[in-house]
């Protein structure tokens, strides 16, 4: 096992992701009056399959698209409870990635301890 | 692919509970709305939600449609409103205020128990996260 | 106070046992529960509960992931496996060093 082998790497990418993914959230937030303003989402899970597939973690990407939902009257289509939720979401799986990043590292200390 | 599968799954109730409150307040803000008898009345607008299931696994609850009332609503005289024909008739919606107040406060609970089971999952999934610590 | 020194003959020595328990647990299939056999088991289960953890982890990092519960499980094993690993390793090194002192 190596320091920061595929899984390691995968995981790293993953939190890339969240954060990202948070971060538009919040950013969907701020903006829920803004008019003409689209919700935007971050997407990384389909990216992150592929390259683990193939064995090249690097070519794993994070992509960012516009929600579809239909608009309002002020053409802006956030929807408050679904960017809510989805910072639950996105914090609960960071939780767990994060949680999974310092198994791999525990596990290499108690292999390596006396 | 859902890993934390209860959540969507209260936020689809959220969302379906959300649209009636949407449709109710539609209603209840038009219900002294008046037309002319040549034309259709003010509609009551009802939502229609479907249960969501994918590969076997339940997935919640989506509004698939919304229907509308009585076109015709109720023909009430009214001779000095702008819009009388040349009898005094107007018409009005086919709604009752009190079924729509009824209505509201069932979305409204409904769409607190569904909140409540958002937090109660998210509280279960932070328990999972706990194990073997 | 010393009046001879007897030979020291292998038959007096046993290799070192681990618990019957113990040795079920880490695979050792010969009754003898020799540390070759304890050690090697040992190791085959950490490298299956290793795999299983990475396997984990990746499907954890992609959403795949059945449950919460299953990562977390397949993570403790994991751990658990090598500290076990670590264990049997350490009492090997000991039980060595053990019988080199009294060959002096």
């Amino acid at each position: 096992m190596f320091i920061s082998d595929a899984t390691n790497q995968a995981l790293a990418h993953a939190l890339r992701g969240l954060d990202a993914q948070r971060q538009l959230h919040e950013q969907n937030i701020a903006n829920i009056e803004t008019p003409g303003y689209l919700a935007k989402k971050a997407d990384f899970a389909g990216s992150l399959r592929r390259a683990l597939e193939s064995g090249r973690i690097d070519e794993a990407e994070i992509g960012v698209t516009n929600s579809v939902l239909p608009t309002r009257l002020d053409g802006n289509n956030v929807r408050l409870d679904d960017e809510i939720t989805g910072l639950t979401k996105t914090q609960l799986h960071q939780d767990l990635v994060t949680t999974a990043l310092n198994s791999r590292y525990r596990l290499l200390r108690t292999s390596w301890d006396r | 692919m859902e890993l934390f599968r209860s959540l969507s799954i209260a936020e689809s109730g959220m969302d379906v509970y959300q649209q009636w409150l949407d449709a109710i307040a539609d209603n209840i803000a038009n219900i002294n709305t008046v037309t002319p008898t040549d034309e259709a009345a003010f509609q009551e607008r009802f939502v229609v939600a479907q249960s969501q299931i994918g590969e076997g696994r339940p997935e919640g609850a989506k509004v698939i449609r919304a229907e509308f009332g009585n076109p015709l609503g109720r023909i009430v005289l009214d001779p000095s409103h702008p819009l009388a024909d040349e009898d005094g008739f107007v018409r009005v919606p086919d709604m009752d205020l009190t079924d729509q107040m009824s209505n509201l406060l069932m979305a409204q609970r409904s769409y607190q128990a569904n909140v409540a089971a958002f937090e109660r999952a998210r509280a279960a999934y932070e328990t999972a996260l706990e194990i073997g610590n | 106070m010393i009046n001879s020194i007897q030979p020291i003959t292998t038959g007096s020595i046993e290799p070192a046992r681990l618990s019957p328990r113990l040795a079920e647990t880490a695979g050792a299939s010969d009754e003898s529960t020799s540390f070759a056999s304890t050690v090697g088991g040992a190791l085959d289960q950490l490298a299956a509960a290793d795999n299983r953890a990475a396997g984990a982890a990746e499907a954890a990092a992609t959403g795949d992931i059945a449950s919460v519960g299953e990562y977390m499980i397949a993570a403790t094993e994991a751990q658990l496996a090598a500290e076990l690993t670590v264990a049997v390793r350490n009492r090997a090194v000991e039980a060595f060093n053990d019988i080199m002192r009294m060959q002096v």
